[in-house]
């Protein structure tokens, strides 16, 4: 579905990205795990065409990446759809949250007021979220609200493609963990594809069926999930990523 | 063991006389640490910033904070300054915040331990320098010259907590540390903090929402929630044995998180 | 609505003065005791009393009468004035914002200039050049305005245009002209709004200022800068034929003023 091929990008000079390239079918779910500075968000920016790639091609249902004219635009984003992560700043502070969430419903289908209503409240309760909510400006919700709200706002036009860009680094442990369990049940539900994007590789057994290993804008690896913590097949970087959290397993495991 | 901080009946009201932090109190011993764990909005990084004395002016504490026997909010101003910059160092979330802008880093060590110390520039560059390599930053020099937004958030951490420790604290108070860096070098900052810890007879009051990290940290742990300490105890008694119905959550999604080694969830 | 009122009594008070000021030049011709223009050479220059609480001129016009049609002249203005000018900065700053390209660098060197020029000197020119009357002076005033507008827009789109939320609204299928009028305008409405209401007391001494040096609005109009000028002529015999219509122009750009700096202070 999602084809990614040699694909560059330079930033003043500067390689942020080399030769990256996979692909994502139908329903698949791949994490790409990196630490900050190793270029998976400009990864995500350049698959939602908000960047140009210096060389290398992009595919959807082989289509290319739109470069110009608000139609091809329109049409990727159709399909394709992103969460940032939690920065307090990505929905409109200037509208109610309604409006925020009705916003990609007036652009990419005809329904009309009462239809349009209906399908906000309806995503509205699938993400847990309180009906009376819908009033308030966006700067009235906690974190944990907000990236739900940010969720509703991105599966509203049904995409088959959700990229999710450190959406739970910035939320406590437990908001962390129904946000994760969240995204498994909509998952199933609607079939949709997930390209979920993160640090902590703890995060992705019950999520992700694939990892890609990102370092310093080069590909490392990528591997099955059910393979992740055989250590004999992982490459030495993704073993350190892993042991990352080994010494606080280690405390853990002696007091519990 | 000796009683170094006491917060006894600490309440911080807002204006309209709503409460944020109602009656904690908690000891921090001598060489020990002390984490205080909780969500967003708990009242946590409140009661941290009590102790600073970095309240937001529309806020109101009551209760008391007792340092070395000296009654921290019976000082005047000037006195509490000097202990702060002295005795309690600080380090938070968001090291680029805290750091100037547009001075280096050098000079801000430098003019830090001049305006509490008496100093030469050249002695104060020295014990800089000193520092910086003690909290595992390679090339000092490069360092020293460099401005904030040149260095990554790990290293600015890390300049942050050389600078905390610059002027010999006996209170490390750490707020969220590490919550704005990727795990692996989370990891390393954590270690690195574990380290000093171990090395110094320093306290540290680390202010987290990760029950993992604490676990491996602190030697007390208190939990609070919507303003109170609803446990608190040493570290073994709080992991193995929770009373608290969200510590008991908190301990459960821990455990899950290592889920595996073989046995992953996902097939 | 009692405690807002309570803590902000000034700015209550100028935002009360300013509608009750709207509502009088609005009903002027009803309100009114006498007709602003009928002379009377049996009563003129009389001090001020129950049946001319103003006092009269050296025509024996009724001042208070005077005073209640000149607003309409002299406040009513400003307002058309400032709306002309924001509707330039809208446009053209937004527009050279949101392009950026060399168009938007060629604008801002044509802004420069404007914003260099004196812009009492250039008024005047114009002025000397269309000759007298308030139309010109009109055309004049916006002539040396507009270009702050268009930069200071400008710049606010040029920050929010970085902001999360535009890139999120382009994913969201909004474009161009939809992003502009739904997502930036709204965010930088607030700004717009205060600094508007500040600068209605600039051009309110502006415009009766033209007036008061003779070549903006032309006797017998009831204009306060030109009644001002008139008064300024028999200041000795009497003082209140300039005092009222000076203490309308502070009253009114000091309401203006204040409740500006109350909404600055908001923000």
């Amino acid at each position: 579905m999602l084809e990614i091929q040699r694909l560059y990008k330079e930033i003043h000079g500067r390689p942020i990205l080399q030769d990256i390239h996979f692909g994502i079918e139908d329903g698949e779910s791949l994490a790409i795990v990196g630490e900050s500075g190793s270029g998976k968000s400009t990864l995500a920016q350049l698959i939602m065409a908000l960047k140009q790639p210096t060389s290398g091609h992009i595919f959807f249902d082989g289509r290319p990446l739109p470069s110009k004219g608000i139609l091809s635009y329109r049409e990727w984003y159709r399909d394709i759809q992103i969460v940032f992560q939690n920065t307090g700043s990505t929905l409109n502070p200037a509208m109610s949250l309604f409006q925020c969430l009705e916003e990609p419903l007036i652009n990419f289908t005809r329904y009309n007021r009462a239809e349009r209503k209906h399908k906000v409240l309806e995503y509205w309760g699938k993400v847990g979220l309180n009906e009376n909510l819908l009033r308030n400006r966006p700067g009235k919700l906690s974190g944990g609200q907000y990236q739900r709200a940010c969720l509703a706002k991105a599966l509203l036009t049904r995409p088959k493609l959700l990229i999710c860009d450190e959406m739970v680094s910035n939320l406590d442990v437990l908001l962390q963990q129904q946000m994760i369990e969240l995204l498994i049940s909509i998952q199933k539900e609607q079939g949709l594809a997930l390209l979920f994007i993160t640090h902590d590789l703890t995060l992705l057994p019950g999520l992700c069926s694939n990892i890609m290993v990102l370092k310093e804008g080069k590909q490392v690896e990528l591997f099955s999930t059910s393979a992740l913590y055989d250590e004999a097949e992982r490459d030495p970087y993704t073993v350190t990523l892993l042991n990352s959290s080994k010494m606080f397993e280690t405390a853990w495991n002696q007091w519990t | 063991m000796t009683t170094l901080l006491e917060v006894k009946n600490l309440n911080i009201r807002n204006k309209e006389g709503q409460s944020l932090v109602h009656n904690s109190s908690f000891s921090l011993e001598t060489g020990k640490t002390y984490a205080l764990i909780g969500e967003s909005g708990s009242g946590k990084t409140l009661t941290s910033k009590a102790i600073l004395d970095m309240l937001p002016a529309h806020l109101q504490m009551s209760g008391d904070i007792v340092l070395q026997g000296e009654h921290l909010q019976q000082l005047s101003r000037k006195r509490w300054r000097s202990i702060r910059g002295g005795q309690i160092g600080a380090i938070f979330q968001h090291p680029e915040q805290a750091l100037h802008p547009s001075i280096p880093i050098g000079r801000q060590f430098v003019d830090l331990m001049r305006s509490h110390l008496p100093v030469s520039r050249y002695e104060a560059e020295k014990q800089a320098k000193k520092m910086l390599s003690q909290v595992l930053l390679k090339d000092t020099s490069h360092v020293m010259s460099s401005y904030a937004h040149e260095l990554s958030g790990g290293m600015n951490q890390r300049v942050m907590i050389a600078m905390a420790l610059l002027l010999k604290p006996k209170i490390l108070i750490a707020d969220e540390p590490t919550s704005a860096l990727d795990v692996k070098t989370q990891a390393e900052i954590i270690f690195l903090l574990k380290e000093l810890i171990l090395d110094t007879d320093m306290s540290m009051l680390f202010i987290t929402h990760d029950l993992l990290i604490s676990g491996y940290l602190a030697d007390t742990i208190g939990v609070m929630r919507e303003g109170k300490i609803i446990e608190q105890g040493s570290k073994e008694n709080i992991l193995s044995a929770p009373e608290h119905e969200y510590t008991q959550e908190l301990c459960r999604h821990c455990s899950q998180r290592f889920l595996g080694k073989g046995e992953i969830p996902y097939a | 609505m009692i405690s807002i009122i309570r803590a902000n009594k000034l700015p209550t008070a100028a935002l009360l003065y300013i509608i009750l000021l709207i509502i009088t030049g609005l009903a002027a011709p009803w309100i009114s005791p006498y007709d602003p223009f009928h002379t009377n050479h049996q009563q003129k220059l009389l001090p001020p009393s129950i049946a001319h609480p103003f006092g009269t001129d050296y025509l024996g016009r009724d001042l208070l009468s005077r005073v209640i049609h000149g607003t309409s002249e002299s406040v009513f203005p400003v307002f058309i004035v400032l709306s002309v000018v924001m509707l330039i900065g809208l446009l053209v700053g937004t527009w050279s914002a949101f392009l950026g390209n060399k168009l938007d660098m060629l604008m801002m060197s044509l802004t420069d200039i404007f914003t260099a020029l004196p812009s009492m000197l250039l008024t005047i020119v114009v002025v000397g050049f269309l000759g007298f009357g308030m139309e010109n002076v009109y055309f004049a005033v916006i002539l040396s305005w507009w270009a702050k507008y268009v930069r200071i827009i400008r710049g606010l789109i040029h920050d929010v245009k970085k902001e999360p939320y535009i890139t999120a609204s382009r994913v969201s299928g909004a474009f161009g002209l939809r992003i502009i009028t739904r997502h930036m305008i709204p965010n930088i409405m607030p700004q717009i709004g205060t600094m508007l209401i500040l600068d209605v007391s600039k051009v309110i001494l502006t415009l009766s200022g033209l007036s008061f040096l003779g070549i903006g609005a032309q006797p017998p109009s009831p204009e306060w800068g030109v009644m001002l000028l008139d008064g300024k002529n028999y200041l000795q015999v009497a003082p209140w034929m300039g005092f009222f219509p000076g203490f309308m122009i502070f009253l009114t750009a000091a309401s203006f003023q204040i409740i500006g700096e109350r909404l600055r202070r908001e923000r």
